[in-house]
């Protein structure tokens, strides 16, 4: 047949069911096709909740307890896979489709050494002798770019970082020399110039030996970057597919467009008038973390997650601090909001010195200073009604009676876009977006000044990200508060933040206003930082653009500063007017 | 009234649970009103009777009657078991929500003694408190009160634990919430399932472990009947005798499954999860 040796994979009206004791039954994939051509990546993209993920593990057998196909066929290589059983699939996976699961952390045994991990799918499906298994082993090691690969073989998954693991994982899969490699949000865990390092050697690799890739992300850059051809999915059915330049140029679905849409770019921003002396400021804050002793006499080591860090905060203004996991942002954001105790430094507040230890000032900042945390899911306690969660901060500032308590309440519910019918409900009955508003509702009933997110929208699907970013400002415009915006993600910064903050382990790199660090960033780690993003863009035609972050060059005679590299004296200067970055000091 | 009716509604383990508590909790009431007949009058002539006619259970080896022995064990067995679980899970919760919260040097203090009451075995412990605070019947409460606390204080130091690395502590910080009413208000409701589940099989524990101390002869003293005495006196009776084994084994093992499925149906009713289904 002339469609089967074009396509790799086939599934033809495909439909997955959710079957309970009863044999009832809800379709969580519907009547979905999808043609993956020979040698080619296939991105499948959708929120949370389109069935991406299952219809990826149907694929291969891996179908969780009480989800079942009930519909469908599928075609892989000429053969189908449909009247496959577990012991056919055993065949079927490795050998022949590898996957890699989202996860490094947990996709790998942790009991078990990297050499024996590998080894593991090579002496189930090859033929070759021990040592032969060894050194294809080792030579995959070595190209996925681990130093020293004997010392891997015998070392533990935990001796790894998450961008090393997911090479690791790459390396085990791909040494099977597989037809079909199905990657499940491969790179959604790790820091974004990681998740281009691992992408780039799966492009490589992949295309080296002729492997077709499925992809399976929610994120429409990589889509761009990588795929030849896309399949978006909602609510378990497809909505669009073709190739990319199709798909994304002339998008022929409203949700796709949607979608696209969704991707945070830069808007307008009023930068506030300066004051005379800033809302916040922070000088030198240090934050140390006691280490663990070797042997009780020997003493502790130390880890210093924050490098004496200063700035300041004006009135309305929303300053972003950027950097990758383990840059001590998130620390630098519990500290000054008193979370966390500092070593050294200190905190001052319209001037007046913020010492977290005094009850009577804790207790007072609480009207000043209010956090909002990445996960609504585990920062809203279970067992609280919404209505007595939104309301918790008014116990103890002021003494409000339940009626005016519950007034405010409905008012906060109302300013952040929730029903006044929800006011009963518990956390769990709310969606992902409707208990971040929870959580956004909670700080904005303290009125406070200065609110603290920490990744707020990182857990929410882009379109969902979309609508309480759009609150987030509305509010801020309504009542005036300045954001500490902490996230790890260029584009969300890049539409809400007035200056930006990049730090990386614990020092602060760069310092400048938005359209400076993202127009003209001079440390060589923003550069880094900024080219690992993608951009999506509307092309003016009803279209979308989807490319790398093209970083312009350095302005002349900023090219050649001694920047600050890692294990050089430091300190910070100011390039420009109102531009700080990180030098070597000479 | 409205709460027992939620907490009643589709939850047959509630129910029954309910149910077969009431019945245990009657027998104790009645058990210090009125016996059928003398639980401590010694009856050489009508030893080791079959139950049936004027001893509805039968008699023991010295011609006690079994029924009337039940109807008073029951209320010393229920009181000792109840209060010592009670005791544990206080104390125990006190104890290990401080250790878990405040970590650092409090943990290590807490977490060395209890360590050390632990290394003990809970009896030979029990044992020794007894010792010290005289025998009788809250010489044993307290011993078995403090001979669990610390199994229940290590659980609900974990779980304290793992609840303090989640952001919602310190969100209520965040608002304003003082270290004592976020422990009060945030942290302790969410150790109930644990505590709901750890309370009702130390209930167990604390029945059986009664009659051992009984048998060493430092619980209720002997001529008072408590059913794990009345288990422990009767036992080279089992093949000859079987009434006597069976109807204290029948109410220490009705009670436990009574208390079993109050105890699942308490872990549900405080699931806000489980509220619809």
């Amino acid at each position: 047949m002339d469609t089967m040796s074009e396509n790799l994979l086939e599934v033809r009206g495909l439909t997955l069911a959710l079957q309970n004791r009863f044999g009832l039954y809800r379709e969580i994939i519907q009547d979905v096709n999808l043609n993956l051509k020979q040698g080619h990546v296939h991105a499948v993209v959708g929120e949370s909740g389109s069935g991406k993920t299952m219809l990826a593990r149907s694929l291969v057998g891996l179908l969780p307890r009480g989800i079942a196909r009930v519909a469908g066929s599928v075609a892989f290589d000429g053969e189908h896979l449909d009247r496959f059983s577990e012991k056919d699939f055993r065949h079927i996976r490795g050998p022949r489709i590898g996957f890699v699961f989202q996860e490094p952390m947990l996709s790998l045994n942790p009991a078990i050494t990297v050499g024996n991990q590998m080894r593991e799918g090579l002496r189930l499906h090859t033929r070759l002798s021990r040592a032969e298994v060894d050194e294809t082993c080792l030579a995959m090691l070595a190209r996925v770019g681990i130093r020293n690969p004997k010392g891997a073989f015998h070392a533990y998954p935990s001796e790894y970082s998450g961008g090393m693991r997911q090479r690791i994982m790459l390396a085990s899969v791909l040494a099977l020399k597989p037809r079909l490699l199905i990657a499940d949000e491969p790179t959604t865990a790790l820091d974004a110039i990681i998740q281009r390092e691992v992408l780039d050697l799966m492009a490589e690799m992949t295309r080296e030996s002729g492997t077709s890739v499925l992809l399976i992300t929610h994120d429409l850059g990589l889509v761009g970057e990588y795929a030849q051809d896309v399949t978006v999915m909602r609510h378990g059915s497809v909505v669009e597919e073709g190739s990319i330049a199709d798909t994304f140029r002339r998008p022929q679905q409203e949700y796709t467009r949607l979608l696209l849409a969704a991707s945070p770019k830069r808007a307008d921003r009023k930068t506030p008038a300066p004051a005379l002396a800033p809302l916040l400021s922070v000088h030198d804050l240090s934050v140390t973390f006691a280490g663990r002793r070797k042997w009780p006499w020997s003493p502790r080591g130390v880890f210093q997650a924050v490098h004496s860090v200063s700035l300041e905060l004006q009135e309305g203004e929303n300053l972003a601090i950027v950097g990758e996991s383990g840059s001590g942002k998130t620390t630098l954001g519990r500290a000054i909001t008193g979370l966390q105790s500092y070593t050294d430094g200190r905190v001052m507040v319209d001037g007046v010195h913020f010492d977290p230890r005094d009850r009577r000032q804790w207790q007072q900042m609480r009207s000043v200073m209010q956090v909002v945390f990445q996960d609504p899911a585990s920062s809203l306690n279970p067992r609280f009604r919404i209505g007595a969660l939104i309301g918790e901060g008014l116990r103890h500032s002021e003494r409000c009676d339940p009626r005016e308590t519950k007034a405010r309440v409905l008012a906060c519910m109302r300013d952040v876009g929730l029903e006044e019918s929800q006011i009963d409900k518990f956390p769990h009955e709310l969606s992902g977006g409707q208990k971040q508003r929870v959580a956004i509702a909670r700080a904005i009933i303290m009125k406070p000044r200065i609110i603290l997110a920490d990744e707020p929208v990182s857990a929410l699907d882009l379109t969902v990200q979309a609508q309480v970013l759009k609150v987030m400002m509305e509010l801020q415009e309504k009542f005036g508060f300045s954001f500490l915006f902490v996230s790890h993600d260029l584009a969300v910064v890049e539409r809400v933040a007035n200056r930006v903050m990049v730090m990386r382990h614990g020092r602060v790199i760069e310092v400048a206003s938005r359209d400076r660090i993202f127009d003209r960033p001079l440390h060589p780690y923003t550069r880094r930082l900024l080219s690992a993003s993608a951009v999506v863009a509307e092309d003016g035609k009803g279209g979308f653009d989807v490319a790398a972050r093209r970083v312009p060059d350095r302005p002349a005679g900023l090219e050649d500063l001694p920047y600050y590299q890692d294990g050089s004296a430091y300190r910070i200067a100011e390039a420009e007017p109102d531009h700080f970055v990180a030098l070597a000091k000479d | 009234m409205s709460i027992l009716n939620r907490f009643l509604t589709n939850r047959l383990n509630a129910s029954l649970g309910l149910m077969l508590i009431s019945v245990f909790l009657l027998a104790a009431i009645l058990g210090s009103v009125w016996t059928p007949h003398d639980p401590l009058l010694v009856n050489f002539g009508d030893r080791l009777r079959p139950p049936g006619g004027d001893y509805w259970l039968g008699t023991d080896q010295y011609g006690r009657d079994t029924f009337s022995r039940i109807l008073v064990g029951a209320r010393e067995s229920l009181t000792i078991s109840s209060l010592s679980v009670a005791v544990a899970v206080v104390s125990g919760t006190v104890i290990g929500a401080l250790a878990g919260y405040f970590a650092g040097l409090v943990d290590r203090a807490i977490g060395t003694v209890m360590d050390a009451l632990i290394a003990f075995p809970s009896l030979l412990l029990a044992l020794g408190i007894v010792a010290a605070v005289g025998p009788g019947k809250y010489g044993v409460i307290v011993a078995l009160g403090v001979s669990y606390a610390p199994g229940v204080a290590r659980i609900v130091r974990a779980t304290v634990m793992s609840l303090r690395g989640r952001d919602f502590i310190d969100s209520a910080r965040a608002l304003g919430n003082s270290h004592a009413s976020t422990l009060i208000r945030h942290v302790l409701p969410n150790c109930i399932a644990p505590v709901a589940v750890i309370g009702t099989s130390l209930f167990a524990t604390a029945l059986l472990s009664e009659s051992a101390l009984a048998f060493l002869g430092l619980g209720v003293p002997p001529p008072n009947p408590t059913w794990g005495g009345m288990l422990a006196d009767t036992k080279q009776f089992a093949t000859s005798a079987v009434w006597l084994v069976l109807a204290p084994g029948l109410a220490i093992s009705m009670t436990l499954l009574a208390v079993n499925l109050l105890g699942d149906a308490l872990r549900d009713f405080f699931d806000p999860r489980m509220e619809q289904v």
